[in-house]
């Protein structure tokens, strides 16, 4: 298992440094300023093997996070808890800074002895860890209070407490889509998919027993028609008519869900965690309907001079609209100067960034804009030709380009005396671009 | 208030400035001196001189400070081993602590203070702490008991730990049970004997099975991880298991994933048999391995090196997933090269076209080592899928035309193999590759290139002036280089000999005069032995038809592979070593294998054979090198006569065992064609038991092997006055997991009466380690009674028809086998030649990979593998005359040695 | 150093007196500390260590260290005496075997210079077991008429009946308020 854990700064200064086991010496605090950070060649593997001893880390803005073992862990186990720490110590003191780990170290250590027990990864939700462990040490607690400490953090339903009570009960779903494209500058689709996830806000009392319905093409083909809408602004989701189902290829998720139930009944059961949690991720690749088209036209104009159109198109509803969409055109490392023309948002060239960026506050459906360039070269001797990396652009719109719909949100609790009417719920889609690139 | 503020003190005196505020009367004195304390500790000052007075801070109401102080103490306990007992009494205290929380405290930070005089005190209280009332002490303890073992495993065994830490395995509470799993893996891998010293049960799996359900995802990794350790009984209980673990593909963590990857992996070796059910599994494999890409760079490379060996294992599985392995412009670039070798494995037909368009497009990126893998992947795609050769080919002139340097070199190296795999078929290029002669200067290619104009020497009008325009400069070449050049000159001396005679005498004094490397002059010796005795014999070997070149690329050796899968998602599988590679001791743990397939596996699965190997590149040119002038070692020749006739030899032979898997040319190919006959040696029938034994029943019997099974021949015969019936069978586990692949057939005996009793055997049974490792109980059973006896299998009925390893396999696992699993033994009374001691072997699955000939002695390089998935690798020394021979064996499991000798001499024997 | 004392000692009553109890093995040290403190008799295991309590007796706070009497942890004791106000020793008046060394130990510990100002209370404990011995020959024993320049008493005490300890902290708090 891990047999340290070491955080550093960008020069290699020691910020934490947590030995769990006997056999990694200080050295290896060392060993891995000397051979990771301050390589000479950069290190091209998170998985590092310095004298039998192995190295894990992440890089997160100028911070290093290594584990480090010498024996056979599991290395998935490992990033994965690695991330894990890094997400607990962002709740607890936001971004992950030098400042902010030197100001927090003590916590840090309480944290690390807890979450970790002889290199073994223990109870790591951060809503637990807060009921118990705090900047000011443990809050005074009443004996019944730290049994109910106890047997939440190593409970059946670890991720929520009793005796939570809202005068309100509402709960919000936010679909949240990711669309990755990959494009030829042909305009043939090389691959696309979206990676979604549903985030649930959840302010409801007791212990309430949520049951999720969603689209999915196995379950809508298995029932035939589903029963029981949503309340909540669900009318506006034109993008979607005619394509009821979604074809899900993977999902995964948050491990409040009863998965043995999904596998069985396909039905999402779960008792949620109070406040925001991550209800579930999935993964489509079929019928994507893609926001934006970019169309590249690169012509090259003899050795200092380059011409660069870009269409953009948007391919939704007109009634909709799109934000924050933002064109990164790369250009090559001799650019000398940059002339722009463009119809609608505002153009700049960032010497800093070999790109020209467009940006556009808002688009429409179903219209079309376009970008031209003229790019002056510098006459270099270099053999090297220019790579052309591809266009990307980022972007945000009201739909879920997936087709993914949620069918219903039922809850629960038969203990208290409110019913699933009384509950008020919201549905969001947003569908934002990922790694959203066309080759040019 | 921050603690920043902390790391800034670095004043003189600051020990003692410390030492007096840690004594001071004031709480919140105490507690910031001490996170000053820890501050120092942290950048590595050494502050072990505070300990005493860091101790007797410890007994305090405040949670904070006692956490602080523990920390301290967990650091510094060590360097002050007699001080440290100070701190016993606290501890004590704390563990009977009303609140959980300073009870798990406790007994958690005091199994971190490795110093002997404190282990004593440990055992009361942890003992309590394994029965507290509250889980969360219960699961801290369950893991002090793994600490504990790591600092003494004869206190754990003989306090009662492992008792109390099994009993945990029953708890109420899922963490519990997680916890104490992990802990009783930790203790069983790290056991001295190397025997799990807690042996898991269905009874216990089951209620591991529960607990999955229930408890944290790191606590679900241990229980599958712990699972992946545990064989079924039966593939029914595989079957079940299977089921159970199946929804965990859905989890939103990546080791959970992996890890049920892992076992399911595992499983469908034992269930193989189940071809709908392995199909099912593997289809729900697909979308949960593909969407660990979408995971952060880290964990996406840890799923793509054990993505490598999912493809490698089980290809069907991700056929149709190409597109996601695609590189994306962003990935980090250990992402990127682990994706292009995936894309290289799934490479077919029906995806090639688009292949071929990624691979032309990264071939243009900016980073060096992805821009080369790419080029060389473009190469082995022309390779693996022949009818893209021509695409492929044009391609890669495309990316010569681009002139950049290392792009040229690459696929020069990569053309040079496509000329061997369809000879005279692109010859045409040639001239475009002369044109970028000046410019290599990496040695690979230059040797590439040289290779290339030496064997297309006829073909290339100037060749005499290209490989003149090289000996310039021979003695600044690499090595490789020198030696490709040496040869390329004597094929265009043997295909041009009028004008080339000046050149080939130039190269052969250069070789053999003024150089000082043995290998070059040694060959220089022989081509000149060989052209001034014998140029037809020099034609004959030097121009030889080279063996063709297969198609796969940096497989694993399946063994290794078999290894690896049992280690998926660990750092085994992330640097495709197994532990012992990397891990010291006993830490390592016991080698893992996959189990047995199920017994119906061969009939029921179409026999997919083994891809061969091709080293990669490095060792390529040296095997082109062997090629022309045999296997190394070359013997040292004695006399310049002997120099030719043993050079011949070598070289006859060495083309022979060069030509690898598809040993079927040659000499050894005459013998292979014999074995249309087979006859897997049967030792004689033995009593096993005895009439007075069985109650007037007496059984002799043997083992034999017939059409890939092995089988029980049994006489019965009834030498009671009553007749005997209702006979039945039952073998006890073994190692093997040997068990009936039928029932008995035997009818009623009447009084005096005797029937063959054959018995047609499975190795799907449950193993159980025996000693000797071949024992076997068998129990019969009939009307009078059930009578027992055991016998010794003969190993060699369990050697499989498919344990014949590629030649270049067998070479780098023999050297891969660390020496400490060499095992030597002499054979007596040997008779007969190599070649019928070999072909004997043969019939009995034990297959010659090479043979040799050194200095008099005979070398049979042989493999075999047992129906258990392990492979053996022997050598066999003969000496003609000599009735002893030598046999050395390596294997990764190499307790098998013994019965793998006993088989030697009863097959040399029979 | 001198300055900052008297300003503790100016402030007495709200500082906290630090008091060690000491004495060999099974002497009866943590009984009486946690006599003192919760006012009963609790089941004690041989203290490897120490324990420290605040205990307040009539409205004096003093912090009581009970350090462990086995010979592996009486070298330590010396790591406590920094500050020290007083001392309790305590003796197993039935231990006439062991007495030599409860001298010698308490000898040897008079002479450290950090405790040149501490009070020294001495308990002949155990005073409820047959054939222990007397105060008198307690005090013969540990070699008391020798001390020069220190403040101390013996007390006989039963920690387990409670007799005697509330006689000795009236002493010692008179004495320690004695010397403001």
């Amino acid at each position: 298992m891990i047999g340290g854990l070491f955080v550093y700064n960008h020069k290699g200064e020691v910020l934490i440094s947590r030995v769990y086991r006997d056999d990694i010496g200080r050295n290896a605090v060392d060993a891995f300023r000397v051979n990771v950070i301050h390589a000479r060649q950069q290190v091209r593997s998170p998985v590092t093997n310095i004298a039998r001893t192995s190295f894990f880390h992440i890089k997160r803005a100028n911070i290093w996070l290594a584990a480090v073992t010498k024996q056979n862990v599991n290395a998935a186990m490992v990033f994965e808890f690695l991330l894990k720490i890094i997400d607990v110590m962002q709740s607890y003191f936001g971004k992950i800074s030098e400042e902010n780990i030197k100001n927090n170290f003590v916590l840090i250590y309480e944290l690390l002895d807890e979450i970790l027990d002889f290199g073994y990864p223990q109870n790591s939700d951060t809503g637990v860890l807060k009921t118990f462990i705090t900047q000011q040490g443990i809050k005074s607690a009443s004996k019944e209070e730290q049994a109910q400490i106890t047997s939440q953090v190593t409970g059946q339903i670890g991720w929520r407490r009793e005796g939570i009570k809202y005068r309100r009960n509402e709960l919000f779903l936010d679909v949240l889509e990711y669309v990755n494209l990959l494009m030829s500058p042909q305009g043939q689709v090389l691959s696309a998919h979206v990676a979604g996830k549903v985030v649930m806000k959840s302010y409801l009392s007791g212990m309430p027993e949520c049951k999720f319905g969603i689209n999915d093409k196995i379950v809508m083909e298995a029932k035939g028609k589903g029963n029981g809408g949503i309340s909540g602004n669900t009318d506006s989701d034109p993008a979607r008519s005619g394509k009821p189902v979604v074809v899900i290829d993977d999902c995964q998720f948050h491990q409040c869900v009863k998965l043995s139930k999904f596998e069985t009944e396909h039905s999402i059961s779960f008792i949620p965690p109070d406040g925001e949690f991550e209800l579930m991720r999935y993964r489509t690749t079929k019928d994507i309907s893609l926001p934006f088209r970019v169309i590249p036209l690169v012509r090259e104009v003899g050795r200092t001079k380059m011409e660069v159109k870009v269409v953009l198109k948007s391919n939704f509803k007109p009634s909709l609209l799109g934000q924050k969409i933002e064109v990164k055109i790369p250009t090559p490392l001799n650019t000398s100067g940059v002339q722009l023309i463009c119809l609608k948002g505002k153009a700049k060239y960032k010497a800093s960034e070999n790109a020209i960026v467009w940006k556009i506050k808002r688009m429409a459906g179903m219209k079309e804009t376009q970008l031209s360039a003229e790019i002056e070269l510098l006459e270099t001797d270099t053999k090297k030709k220019w790579t052309r990396p591809p266009i990307s652009m980022g972007f945000e719109v009201p739909f879920a380009p997936s087709g993914f719909k949620v069918r219903y949100l039922k809850v629960f609790e038969p203990k208290l005396n409110y019913s699933d009417h009384d509950v008020i719920k919201w549905v969001r889609y947003i569908g934002r671009s990922g790694l959203y690139e066309t080759r040019c | 208030m921050t603690d920043s503020k902390y790391f800034t003190t670095t004043k003189k005196g600051e020990i003692f400035e410390l030492k007096s505020e840690l004594n001071s009367d004031k709480k919140e004195k105490k507690k910031e001196a001490v996170k000053k304390v820890i501050a120092s500790m942290t950048v590595g000052k050494d502050v072990s001189a505070l300990f005493p007075d860091v101790v007797n801070c410890m007994q305090t109401d405040n949670l904070e400070l006692k956490k602080l102080v523990y920390l301290y103490l967990m650091n510094y306990a060590k360097s002050q081993p007699d001080m440290a007992i100070m701190a016993v009494n606290t501890f004590v205290k704390d563990c009977e602590d009303s609140n959980p929380l300073i009870r798990a405290l406790a007994v958690r930070t005091m199994g971190c203070i490795r110093v002997d005089k404190i282990t004593e005190y440990l055992c009361e209280p942890l003992r309590k702490c394994l029965k507290d009332e509250d889980p969360y002490v219960r699961k801290t303890a369950a893991v002090c008991v793994a600490k504990l073992y790591d600092i003494s495993s004869s206190m754990v065994e003989d306090q009662g730990f492992l008792d109390q830490l099994k009993d945990l395995l029953s708890d109420s509470n899922p963490m519990v049970v997680a916890n104490a799993v992990a802990a009783l893996s930790e203790i069983n891998e790290a056991s001295v004997s190397g025997q799990p010293l807690v042996e898991m049960n269905a009874s216990t799996i089951n209620k591991l099975l529960t607990a999955l359900n229930e408890c944290t995802e790191w606590g679900q990794v241990f229980i599958l991880d712990a699972l992946s350790n545990y064989c079924p009984r039966d593939a029914r209980e595989a079957h079940s298991i299977c089921e159970r673990i199946t929804p965990r593909l859905a989890h939103a963590n990546a080791a959970v994933v992996l890890s049920a990857v892992k076992v399911l992996m595992k499983l469908m070796e034992m269930v193989s048999e189940d071809t709908e059910l392995v199909s099912t599994l593997s289809r729900k494999l697909a979308p949960p391995l593909v969407t660990l890409l979408s995971a952060e760079p880290e964990v996406q490379y840890v799923a793509l090196r054990n993505i490598n060996l999912v493809v490698q294992k089980r290809p069907e599985i991700l056929k149709h997933e190409m597109k996601v392995f695609f590189v994306k412009y962003n990935d980090p670039i250990y992402v990127k090269l682990e994706k292009l070798d995936i894309m290289i494995r799934l490479a077919s037909q029906a995806n090639i076209a688009q292949v071929l368009g990624e691979l032309k497009e990264y071939a243009t990126e900016v980073d060096v080592d992805f821009v080369r893998k790419a080029v060389r992947a473009i190469g082995r795609c022309a390779i693996k899928v022949e009818p893209s050769a021509e695409r492929c080919v044009s391609t890669l002139l495309e990316l010569i035309q681009t002139k950049v340097n290392y792009v040229v070199q690459e696929a020069i190296v990569v053309i040079k193999d496509i000329f061997r795999k369809y000879p005279n078929k692109y010859e045409s290029i040639i001239s475009t590759l002369c044109e970028n002669l000046d410019t290599l200067d990496e040695p690979e290619a230059r040797a590439s290139m040289v290779w290339i104009v030496g064997e297309y020497a006829e073909r290339i009008d100037n060749a005499d002036e290209l490989l003149d325009s090289f000996l310039e400069g021979f003695h600044d070449e690499n090595a490789q280089v020198q030696l490709q050049l040496l040869t390329a000159v004597v094929k265009l001396f043997l295909k041009r000999p009028a004008d080339t005679q000046e050149l080939v005498q130039h190269v052969l004094s250069l070789a053999t005069q003024d150089s000082d490397n043995p290998d070059l002059r040694d060959r220089g010796f022989i081509y000149w032995r060989l052209l001034s005795t014998d140029p037809a014999a020099a034609k004959e070997v030097v121009l030889a038809d080279k063996p063709l070149i297969s198609e796969e690329t940096d497989l694993l050796e399946p063994t290794l592979l078999d290894e690896l899968i049992c280690h998926i998602s660990s750092l085994a599988s992330v640097y495709h070593k197994p532990p012992t590679a990397f891990v010291e001791g006993r830490g390592a743990g016991v080698r893992k294998s996959l189990p047995a397939r199920g017994a119906a596996a061969d009939d029921s699965q179409p026999h997919v054979p083994q891809a061969t190997v091709i080293p990669n590149q490095e060792s390529l040119i040296g095997d082109l090198l062997s090629m022309d002038i045999g296997g190394p070692p070359a013997p040292t020749p004695a006399s310049n006569l002997d120099l030719l006739a043993s050079g011949v030899d070598v070289l006859l032979g060495g083309g022979t065992e060069a030509a690898g898997g598809s040993t079927t040319t040659g000499l050894l190919g005459d013998i292979f064609g014999v074995t249309a006959a087979p006859a897997c040696y049967t030792p004689p029938r033995q009593c096993w038991l005895p009439a007075d034994k069985g109650k007037g029943l007496e059984i002799w019997g043997t083992f034999s092997r017939q059409n890939g099974q092995p089988r029980m021949e049994m006489t019965f015969t009834n030498k009671a006055m009553q007749p005997m019936s209702g006979f039945a069978i039952q073998l006890n586990k073994n190692s093997f997991g040997v068990c009936p692949a039928g029932g008995l057939v035997v009818g009623a005996l009447g009084a005096g009466g005797a029937a063959e009793a054959p018995l047609s055997l499975a190795t799907s049974g449950p193993v159980q380690r025996m000693e000797p490792l071949n024992n076997l109980q068998v129990a019969i059973k009939n009307n009078v009674d059930v009578f027992y006896f055991a016998c010794l299998i003969p190993v060699h009925i369990l050697f499989t028809e498919d344990g014949q390893l590629d030649k270049r396999v067998f070479l780098s696992t023999w050297k891969e086998i660390p020496a400490a699993n060499e095992v030597q033994h002499t054979l007596s009374n040997v008779i007969g030649t190599a070649d019928s001691i070999a072909q004997k072997m043969t019939l009995n699955n034990i297959f010659t990979i090479a043979k040799r000939n050194v200095e008099g002695q005979d070398m049979l390089y042989q493999s075999l593998k047992l129906t258990n998935n392990i492979w053996v690798l022997l050598e066999l020394k003969l000496q003609p005359g000599n009735p002893e021979a030598t046999l050395s064996l390596k294997s990764r499991t190499v307790e098998v040695a013994t019965c793998i000798f006993q088989a030697y001499e009863a097959i040399i024997k029979s | 150093m001198g300055g900052l004392f008297s300003y503790f000692r100016g402030l007495l009553g709200a500082r906290e007196m630090r008091i060690l109890i000491l004495g060999l093995d099974g002497a009866g040290k943590t009984t009486i500390l946690y006599k003192l403190q919760v006012g009963e008799v609790v089941t004690t295991i041989p203290t490897i260590g120490f324990n420290v309590e605040q205990v307040t007796y009539k409205n004096l706070k003093f912090q009581v260290w009970d350090l462990g009497g086995q010979t592996s942890i009486r070298p330590y004791w010396r790591c406590y005496y920094g500050n020290t106000d007083a001392i309790i020793y305590v003796v197993d008046s039935a231990d006439r075997d062991r007495i030599g060394i409860s001298k010698d130990e308490l000898v040897h510990m008079l002479r450290e210079e950090e405790l040149a100002n501490a009070i020294l209370v001495v308990l002949a404990n155990k005073q409820d077991m047959a054939g222990c011995l007397t105060v008198a020959e307690v005090h013969q024993a540990l070699g008391l008429d020798a001390l020069r320049d220190r403040t101390f008493q013996i007390f006989k005490t039963s920690a387990v009946r409670g007799e005697g300890l509330d006689q000795a902290m009236d002493w010692l708090s008179n004495a320690l308020q004695a010397r403001k």
